[in-house]
């Protein structure tokens, strides 16, 4: 984490070649990567410490409804105990990251930076954010979850794919995983039938991730009434969650 | 949205770019650049913004006037201005015709440099505006008038337009409903010429995209008993097969009792229930939450509305103009403004520009419930040789524009 200090520091250096890169069209790509700011994301917040303690750096916070869309409004995590808890007492604490630099990148027309800051993303997949905390406050844990209500650069598609972006950056190795076999009416999308259930301890924390790309009972890619294409008809996602390593876990939810 | 002065709470661009001591006129490659101070014309009798939509206080449509669209984009220009040496302001007139309005603008014209001028007008007093200002060195930009007329046989040179044309907004619609498979659809028309004016792009959209209008039902606002055909949504709607409604009713009074009341469960769309807009308050997409806070920071209580947008998306077209060609002269902004150089943000995904045959900007249609926006047009399924957003409104080998 950056503090403010070093942080404005940056973002000078970063409009001062923003607005040169626009009005003398010098090559965007002369930017150094260390002078773009970044903003705050689901990765900067650390297990274990308190709701005071994590930057009020995010927007529209809200109650989460087990990585859906947001409920109650929330001012900041702080007021996480209006959340009603989940079975395991925990409290989940819907957030978006903020949207002003991306305001400025498209207002500046400076392509690789709209796509740098648009939408809540994990790996640039549109994701469905929370943090999960406890009755004393302490971030027991996160959620992300694929957001099929956004619209960015990666298709829905393809959204089983974060599991593997998510499974290489805590190692590839060790996971527990269980492949599942198709329950009643499931069935390949195209080729592919992929449901499992992954889990790893490691540093500290407990990891769960969850794949899903198929088609549940009743999607079809071909009406079978009129013969036109059905696009949307499949599932594709990928749910993941962090644990505090010693709190206990409860079993994730999709299915 | 940035708060608190952690991180990047402090670090915002705007401040930045507001802040910064890094003064563009001392660099050595410079451009020549001062003020640049945009004019806003409106009437002050305009029929558009009568007090109507509202009924014992509670107001159904929000019609307010656009001005502060504009400033929310002004106050972006500013902060870049401020960095790039170029002052920007804007000057506003609210006269009683488009003959007084064209004498303020001659005046802006000669006396303060102002050739920009946002035109919140209705389409005839558009027309005349544009006319008399034909030999003038000014950039009229309309961000209220959707007439597919003004972009058609009446256009003008003078003239851009970043609020979308009818033609734009049915397309859009059209483009839903097709891929809906909704192809038959019921039109219930209410009696004004802007009802007749959305029945007829309605119509133009229906033969480009192949659906079917299986009938067009006019209804009346009234209670007399023997106007009831044209008067009980039921009864309007029985006796035939359709897939959607769609419903022309610019009063918004009838249309609003439509849905759920019609005979067939079908969907409603048109000037109620589904509505193809240049902007909802709920297009939560492509930094759309953070424009939506501006406005609502400088315009309590009301929400940004398609006008509003057009109004911001005109200043920030000036603004990348000005930016982009290095200067504040007229011919040379308005040389870049048309041009296909320029990248204009829509805060609605695809990167807008001018049509060359008509100086219709270019930008998607939200199609919105009264919370929700369902889709964004053009939708995925349509392409087009040159550029996907042409999809909507009038291409180039249809148009009836000669400049």
């Amino acid at each position: 984490m950056l503090g403010p200090l070093p942080a404005m520091i940056l973002v000078v250096r970063f409009a001062q070649r923003l607005v040169l890169a626009v009005i003398w069209l010098a090559p965007v790509g002369q930017l150094q990567a260390q002078d773009r700011p970044s903003r705050l994301t689901v990765w900067d917040i650390r297990i274990g410490e308190p709701a005071s303690a994590i930057p009020d750096g995010f927007v529209n916070y809200a109650c989460g409804t087990d990585g859906g869309p947001p409920s109650t409004p929330l001012a900041n995590f702080t007021e996480f105990k209006k959340c009603k808890p989940d079975p395991a007492g925990l409290h989940e604490v819907y957030f978006e990251y903020d949207d002003e630099l991306e305001y400025w990148a498209r207002a500046l027309d400076l392509k690789a930076e709209i796509r740098m800051y648009a939408g809540t993303t994990a790996y640039e997949f549109p994701v469905v954010a929370s943090v999960l905390f406890d009755d004393t406050g302490l971030a027991r844990g996160a959620r992300l979850v694929t957001d099929p209500r956004q619209l960015l650069s990666r298709d829905r598609n393809e959204f089983w794919v974060l599991a593997d972006f998510i499974r290489h950056r805590f190692g590839d190795n060790g996971w527990e995983c269980t492949e599942f076999p198709p329950g009643e009416g499931e069935s390949p999308a195209g080729s592919n039938f992929i449901k499992n259930h992954c889990e790893k301890t490691s540093g500290g924390l407990h990891l769960v991730l969850e794949q899903r790309y198929f088609q549940k009972k009743g999607q079809l890619l071909v009406d079978p009434y009129t013969g036109k294409p059905r696009p949307g008809d499949y599932e594709s996602a990928t749910r993941f969650e962090m644990y505090d390593a010693a709190f206990p876990v409860r079993k994730t939810g999709s299915n | 949205m940035i708060k608190g002065a952690h991180g990047l709470a402090a670090a915002s661009l705007a401040e930045v770019l507001g802040s910064s001591p890094f003064s563009i006129a001392a660099h050595p490659e410079a451009p020549e650049v001062g003020g640049m101070k945009l004019g806003y014309a409106e009437l002050a009798d305009d029929p558009r913004y009568a007090d109507r939509g509202a009924h014992s206080g509670i107001v159904f449509t929000d019609l307010g006037r656009p001005y502060q669209g504009s400033q929310v984009a002004l106050e972006d220009a500013r902060a870049i201005g401020r960095v790039t040496g170029v002052e920007f302001s804007m000057e506003r007139a609210t006269a009683k015709s488009a003959d007084e309005l064209a004498r303020r603008t001659s005046r802006w014209v000669t006396d303060d440099d102002i050739h920009f001028v946002l035109a919140d007008l209705p389409a005839a007093a558009l027309k005349d505006l544009a006319r008399g200002l034909a030999d003038r060195p000014v950039m009229l930009i309309n961000i209220s008038a959707p007439d597919d007329s003004l972009r058609g046989a009446d256009c003008a040179s003078n003239v851009a337009h970043t609020y979308p044309s009818q033609a734009m907004l049915s397309d859009a619609l059209m483009q839903y409903l097709v891929a809906k498979g909704w192809l038959q659809i019921l039109v219930l028309q209410g009696p004004t010429p802007e009802d007749a004016a959305l029945v007829a792009a309605l119509q133009r959209a229906a033969r480009k995209f192949h659906a079917q209008i299986v009938e067009t039902r006019p209804f009346l606002l009234t209670n007399d008993p023997r106007n009831r055909e044209q008067t009980n949504v039921a009864l309007m709607t029985a006796g035939l097969r359709y897939d959607v409604v769609y419903v022309a009713d610019g009063s918004g009074e009838f249309g609003r009792y439509i849905a759920y009341e019609t005979s067939l469960p079908r969907p409603v769309v048109g000037t109620a229930g589904l509505v193809p807009t240049a902007w909802s308050w709920s297009w939560d997409r492509d930094a759309a939450v953070q424009l939506q806070h501006r406005y609502e920071r400088i315009s309590p209580p009301r929400r940004m509305n398609g006008a509003d947008w057009a109004a911001w998306e005109a200043v920030k077209a000036v603004t990348q103009a000005v930016m982009r060609a290095r200067s504040t002269a007229f011919d040379a902004v308005r040389d870049f403004l048309l041009s296909d150089k320029l990248s204009l943000d829509t805060v609605k995904g695809n990167p807008g520009s001018f049509r060359a045959w008509d100086h219709q900007l270019r930008a998607p249609v939200l199609l919105s419930t009264a919370d929700a926006v369902i889709a964004r047009a053009p939708l995925p399924q349509y392409l087009h040789q040159t550029n996907v957003l042409d999809t909507l409104g009038i291409d180039a080998p249809e148009t009836a524009c000669r400049f």
